[in-house]
């Protein structure tokens, strides 16, 4: 079977662990644990009909005291970039961390996700950054690990254009 | 993992690491494969999916395919040994296990250590999420003091309104008698230290009340508006003030200014209402408003106190009054 790494990247808190928990298990923990190092996990889905393993590497949040290790995005088919909408630094986190990992694995797909959707009364993101972004031909998504809201779809997503650049794969679990 | 399969050369060091809670490989040259040397522990069995491959060491432990080339180029670099970040992993069972790598050289041949190393990641990640929720929390108390900056510009910026009205007349936007009070003491004071004259005009608009009955109190307090834009206009001078006293009455208080120049200055003022041909039908002074105005200008040795130079002012505009209204008198000199 075809394995593609995906990372999972963006700043401390912003759901990273809580999106691959809710896309691996179906689960959501509202206590918030802090990765140290990376968390690996696989997941086995269909892109087409082409069986893939989603190797999920889910690094410990940006932060003052935890820095992107770079050799860890090496040989990465993709990678999300996960922000929380009710945190407006966690964007300027994932815009930097898109540009170093650019740096290291090239031109990889990607997409954003602005996750915490279920409290997005909260959310201090402006929306004109993201239809600036969305501009530029960032593929931007909102999601909520705690309700599931659009993380599968996004794993999909990526899955597909790990396999077909164009991402337009008919893509099944 | 049967313990047949370990190196027998190796076999005390092998049983010592796996008493440790370790999975040792002996990295082989000439393939760069791993070749297991030690029994598996307990973590390990618990990650080998079922039906997988248990000698796929690096689909088992993907870390591994980034931590070798690591290690490899350490040991080219000349060095013994390296260790890795964390990293974890879910287990069958659904638990987490924390794991870390060891690359080590040993008589020339190079060994991959791997152990749980649950206490040390429990231990980092405290420390970590202490380091997390300081940062949030530097974070919550700067916006907090960015708003409290803000809400002290705001409450200093109401304040200085504030202080603003409480110093003027609402109606004509001159300064009002209270503040009239505070400067008159003040440029009194520096009148008498500096030995300079200090002169005091009263005006009184003539007939006013005639003018409300007759025409409504809306256009008496047009009136008394257009008088005080007409002496903010007139007396320019930044030490010179404006007051409006009461009712239609209004003091102009010229700092510096001796007799003559305060008598020109209320005349001009007298002329200048005049021409504003406020309608007044009804007076008999004029069928325009008029004014009345009272000179004062203290000498360098006349009176000490506002009480008696007020007194002093107010007794011309009476008498400017009573001469039939529309002039200005100056304070006779009894009434200095």
């Amino acid at each position: 079977m075809t394995h593609k790494k995906v990372c999972i990247l963006g700043a401390f808190g912003v759901g990273k662990t809580s999106l691959v928990a809710r896309f691996v298990s179906s689960i959501f923990s509202g206590k918030y644990h802090t990765t140290v190092g990376v968390k690996i996990d696989k997941k086995d889905v269909l892109v087409g009909d082409q069986p893939v393993t989603l190797v999920l590497w889910d690094m410990a949040g940006e932060s003052a005291v935890s820095r992107l290790k770079t050799t860890h995005v090496n040989g990465s088919a993709g990678y999300l970039l996960v922000a929380d909408g009710t945190r407006e630094e966690t964007l300027e986190t994932a815009v930097k961390l898109q540009k170093e990992v650019a740096v290291i694995i090239g031109d990889a797909p990607f997409i954003l996700v602005i996750n915490k959707t279920d409290l997005i009364e909260e959310w201090t993101i402006d929306p004109v950054e993201l239809e600036q972004l969305r501009a530029s031909g960032w593929d931007v998504r909102m999601s909520s690990a705690k309700s599931g809201d659009g993380v599968e779809q996004i794993f999909y997503d990526l899955a597909a254009r790990t396999i077909q650049p164009a991402g337009d794969a008919d893509v099944q679990q | 993992m049967s313990s047949n399969e370990t190196d027998s050369s190796f076999n005390p060091l092998a049983s010592l690491l796996a008493a440790m809670d370790c999975m040792v490989w002996e990295l082989v040259d000439s393939d760069s494969s791993l070749v297991p040397i030690s029994a598996a522990p307990a973590w390990f069995e618990d990650i080998i999916p079922a039906g997988g491959d248990r000698r796929d060491f690096l689909s088992l432990l993907p870390y591994l395919e980034l931590f070798i080339p690591e290690a490899i180029e350490t040991w080219n670099e000349g060095k013994g040994c390296t260790q890795s970040d964390f990293w974890s992993q879910t287990t069958n069972s659904g638990d987490e296990v924390h794991l870390l790598a060891l690359a080590v050289l040993i008589e020339g041949r190079h060994f991959i250590i791997v152990r749980s190393a649950h206490e040390l990641y429990e231990e980092r990640q405290r420390w970590q999420l202490y380091a997390h929720e300081t940062t949030i929390q530097l974070k919550v108390i700067e916006r907090l003091k960015g708003q409290v900056e803000e809400s002290a510009r705001a409450l200093s910026a109401a304040n200085d309104q504030l202080s603003e009205l409480s110093i003027r007349d609402a109606l004509t936007g001159l300064f009002n008698r209270r503040h009239f009070d505070k400067i008159f003491d003040l440029e009194l004071s520096r009148a008498m230290r500096g030995g300079e004259p200090l002169s005091l005009l009263f005006m009184d608009i003539d007939k006013f009340k005639l003018l409300n009955d007759t025409y409504g109190h809306s256009a008496g307090d047009d009136c008394l508006r257009a008088v005080g834009r007409l002496l903010r206009d007139v007396v320019r001078r930044p030490t010179d003030m404006v007051a409006r006293f009461g009712g239609e009455e209004f003091a102009i208080l010229l700092p510096a200014t001796d007799g003559v120049d305060a008598l020109q200055i209320a005349n001009s003022i007298n002329r200048a209402i005049r021409a504003l041909e406020i309608p007044n039908k009804g007076s008999e002074v004029c069928p325009f408003v008029t004014a009345s105005l009272g000179v004062y200008t203290r000498q360098p040795d006349g009176d000490r106190s506002t009480a008696q130079i007020i007194e002093a002012v107010d007794a011309a505009l009476y008498q400017a009054k009573h001469e039939g209204r529309n002039r200005a008198v100056v304070a006779a000199p009894h009434q200095r």
